[in-house]
C-alpha cells in the first residue's frame, strides 16, 4: 500500500470494521530497522527556521514522509528541502494553505511564531490533518478555545510539543482527579529564563527580499519591519508572543496542569510581581506570578532574576481520611497517557490534547496579563473571563489583522 | 509643542518602576495634571515607531492607559482616554497616532467612538483604528464601522468588514 493517494491514516479510518492490526505489516516480519509502509505517516513542516526541523523530529514519529515544508523566508525553505528529513519528493510552499490543500499529507508540524499557531492549527483541523503544534500553543486565550474546539470537531489528534506530563507522576494525578481533595496547600514552583524585548529599538530598515513580511505578520498588527523583531526574536514582543514565561513556561506547566488534575480548569487567582508599567510592544522584567487554584494549590512561576523573591510558604499536604483513601483505592489507576504516535495509529487523544495545551497556556497568557495590567486578577475557568476587570478582559481576545480571524 | 514640565521629565526618570506602590504614586501625580499633561507626553513620544528619545514617555502614556483602566477608576479612564484621543486629531505622525489607537484599545470607551472613526478613511491608521473600535464594542463602535464600510475599497474595505462582524458577534 502506498500512501500517495490514499494515505495510511485514511485507511484506519476507513476500514473501521477491520482488525487495525491485520492493517498493518509489523515491523519484526520486515527485519531490524525496517520501517512498514503502513506505519509510515507523511507530513508538512510549517515553519522551518529556528526549531522547525527539531520540532519535526520531536514528533516522534519514527521517520514520516516530509512531503512539504514551508516557510515565508525563501532562505528557510532551501534549508528544509536541504534536511535530512527532505528527500526528492519534498516540495517547498510559502502560503500554508497550499499545503493544506493536499490530499496525500496526514501529519501538519507547526513551528512557526506562535502569533500563527492558532490559524494554521485550525486551518489544518479544518483539513483533517492531525498537528503536532510547538509550544507556546497560542498568542492570546481566545485563540487556544477556538483550536480546541476545531480539534474536537474536525476528529484530529493534537499533541502540543512539550512532554513533561508523560513523566508525570499519575498517583497524584489520580488523587487530584478524584474529588476526593476538597482544599490544598501544596505549592509548585518553576522557574524560567529571564530575557526581555528591547525597548530602544531604532527606526526599522525594508524587509529583506527573501522574506514575505506581510505573511510572517500575518495577524499581528503591522508594524515597520526591524530585523530584531523576526526570526526567534519575535518572542520579546507581545505582539507575537509571551516572552520566555509563555516560551518555556509552558513546559514547566504542562506536567503541573496534569499531574494536579487541571487539564479542564485554571487558576482563579493570579498575582503578579513585575516591572510596572510593561513596554508596550517589548517584554520586561519580572520577578514572579502566583497562580492560585480552586482547591488552594499554588503553581508559581519565577525568574529568580528580579525585584523581591516569592517567599510564601507551602500550606498543609492534603491527607484523606480511612474511609476516602479506601474510595480512592477503589478507583482505576489513569491510564497512560498516549504518545502522538499511538494516537495518530488508534485515534485515541494524545496526551498533550488540544483542550489541556490550552488550558496550560491559558493559565501563562494570564500571568502576562497580570504583569502588563499591574494587578492582581480573578479568573473564570468555565466562563474563560476574567472577572470584573473589563480592561485586563481585553487582552483574552485581541482583534486580529484582516483577512486573518479566528 | 508642549515641552516637559520640570516635574513631569522627574516623573519620566523613575520609570519604570520596581514596586507597584510607587507607581502608583507617580500615575497619581501625573494625572493630577490633567490632560495637559499627558498631551507634553504623547508629543515626547516622537513621531517615528523607534525614536530612542521617546521610550520613557512611551512607557508613561502606556503606564497611564493601564493605570487608569484599573476596576473603579472611571473618572480617571474617561481623563485618559479623552487626552488620547483629542490627540488624534492634532498634527501627529501616522506612527505615534497608531500608538495611540494601540493605547485606546485598551482603555477607549464609547467617547472615543468620533475621534476614532475619522481614522478609518486612512490607509495606514484604518487598521488601529478599527481594531481599537472593535474592543471597544458596543453600538455606537458597530456604527461608525458600518458607516466608514460602505464607502471602503481594497484592504481598508477587508479590514472593517471584519471588524464589522467581530462586533456584530460579541
Amino acid at each position: 500500500m502506498t500512501t500517495s493517494h490514499f494515505t495510511r491514516r485514511r485507511f484506519l479510518g476507513a476500514s473501521a470494521a477491520v482488525a487495525v492490526g491485520a492493517a498493518i505489516i509489523p515491523r519484526h516480519v520486515l527485519g531490524a530497522g525496517q520501517q512498514p509502509p503502513s506505519e509510515t505517516v507523511t507530513g508538512a513542516l510549517i515553519g522551518v527556521g529556528g526549531r522547525g526541523l527539531g520540532s519535526w523530529g520531536a514528533m516522534g514519529l519514527g521517520n514520516p514522509r516530509m512531503l512539504a515544508v514551508c516557510d515565508i523566508d525563501d532562505e528557510h525553505i532551501a534549508k528544509g528541502l536541504k534536511s535530512p528529513h527532505a528527500s526528492p519528493e519534498t516540495k517547498g510552499y510559502k502560503d500554508f494553505r497550499h499545503v493544506m490543500d493536499r490530499k496525500d499529507i496526514d501529519v501538519i508540524c507547526i513551528a512557526t511564531p506562535p502569533h500563527w499557531h492558532a490559524l494554521q492549527c485550525i486551518a489544518a483541523a479544518q483539513a483533517g490533518k492531525d498537528i503536532f503544534c510547538e509550544k507556546p500553543m497560542t498568542k492570546f486565550i481566545a485563540e487556544g478555545r477556538a483550536v480546541a474546539d476545531a480539534v474536537a470537531k474536525h476528529k484530529v489528534i493534537f499533541q502540543i510539543g512539550t512532554f513533561g506530563r508523560f513523566k508525570s507522576d499519575r498517583a497524584v494525578h489520580k488523587l487530584y482527579g478524584s474529588g476526593l481533595v476538597k482544599e490544598s496547600g501544596v505549592l509548585v514552583r518553576a522557574t524560567v529564563p529571564l530575557r526581555v524585548g528591547r525597548t530602544d529599538l531604532e527606526e526599522g530598515t525594508p524587509a529583506p527580499p527573501e522574506l514575505d513580511y506581510d505573511m510572517w505578520l500575518g495577524p499581528a498588527p503591522f508594524k515597520p519591519y526591524h530585523p530584531l523583531r523576526v526570526h526567534y526574536n519575535n518572542r520579546f514582543y507581545w505582539d507575537y508572543e509571551g516572552g520566555d514565561l509563555t516560551n518555556f513556561g509552558h513546559h514547566r506547566i504542562d506536567p503541573f496542569n496534569y499531574q494536579y488534575a487541571k487539564d479542564d480548569t485554571g487558576p482563579v487567582e493570579i498575582e503578579p510581581h513585575g516591572q510596572f508599567p510593561q513596554h508596550p510592544d517589548a517584554v520586561g522584567p519580572w520577578g514572579w506570578v502566583e497562580l492560585k487554584y480552586a482547591d488552594g494549590v499554588r503553581f508559581v512561576v519565577e525568574t529568580g532574576k528580579w525585584g523581591t523573591p516569592y517567599d510564601r510558604p507551602a500550606g498543609k499536604t492534603p491527607s484523606l481520611t480511612p474511609e476516602d483513601q479506601e474510595k480512592l483505592d477503589a478507583m482505576p489507576d489513569p491510564e497512560p497517557l498516549v504518545s502522538f504516535r499511538d494516537a495518530i495509529r488508534t485515534r485515541q487523544q494524545a496526551g498533550g490534547h488540544a483542550e489541556a495545551a490550552h488550558r496550560s497556556v491559558t493559565a501563562l497568557h494570564l500571568a502576562n496579563i497580570a504583569l502588563r495590567v499591574g494587578r492582581k486578577l480573578r479568573w473564570d475557568p468555565a466562563a474563560e473571563q476574567i472577572v470584573g476587570d473589563e480592561q485586563a478582559n481585553r487582552f483574552v481576545n485581541i482583534p486580529m489583522r484582516a483577512p486573518w480571524r479566528l | 509643542m508642549s515641552e516637559l514640565s520640570p516635574e513631569v521629565a522627574a516623573v519620566l526618570e523613575t520609570l519604570p518602576c520596581d514596586e507597584y506602590a510607587t507607581a502608583e504614586k507617580l500615575f497619581e501625580q501625573l494625572l493630577t495634571g490633567g490632560p495637559d499633561v499627558i498631551r507634553q507626553l504623547v508629543v515626547a513620544v516622537g513621531p517615528k515607531f523607534g525614536d530612542a528619545g521617546g521610550v520613557k514617555p512611551k512607557y508613561a502614556v502606556h503606564g497611564l492607559t493601564v493605570y487608569a483602566g484599573r476596576p473603579g477608576a472611571d473618572g480617571q479612564r474617561r481623563l485618559v482616554a479623552g487626552a488620547l484621543a483629542k490627540e488624534l486629531g492634532a498634527e501627529h505622525s501616522d506612527e505615534l497616532k497608531a500608538f495611540l489607537c494601540r493605547q485606546l484599545q485598551l482603555c477607549g470607551t464609547a467617547g472615543e467612538v468620533p475621534a476614532l472613526a475619522g481614522l478609518l478613511k486612512s490607509d495606514r491608521l484604518c487598521e488601529p483604528a478599527a481594531q481599537a473600535l472593535q474592543a471597544i464594542g458596543g453600538n455606537a463602535a458597530l456604527k461608525a464601522l458600518r458607516g466608514a464600510q460602505e464607502k471602503a475599497d481594497g484592504d481598508r474595505k477587508r479590514t472593517l468588514d471584519q471588524a464589522v462582524e467581530f462586533v456584530s458577534n460579541q
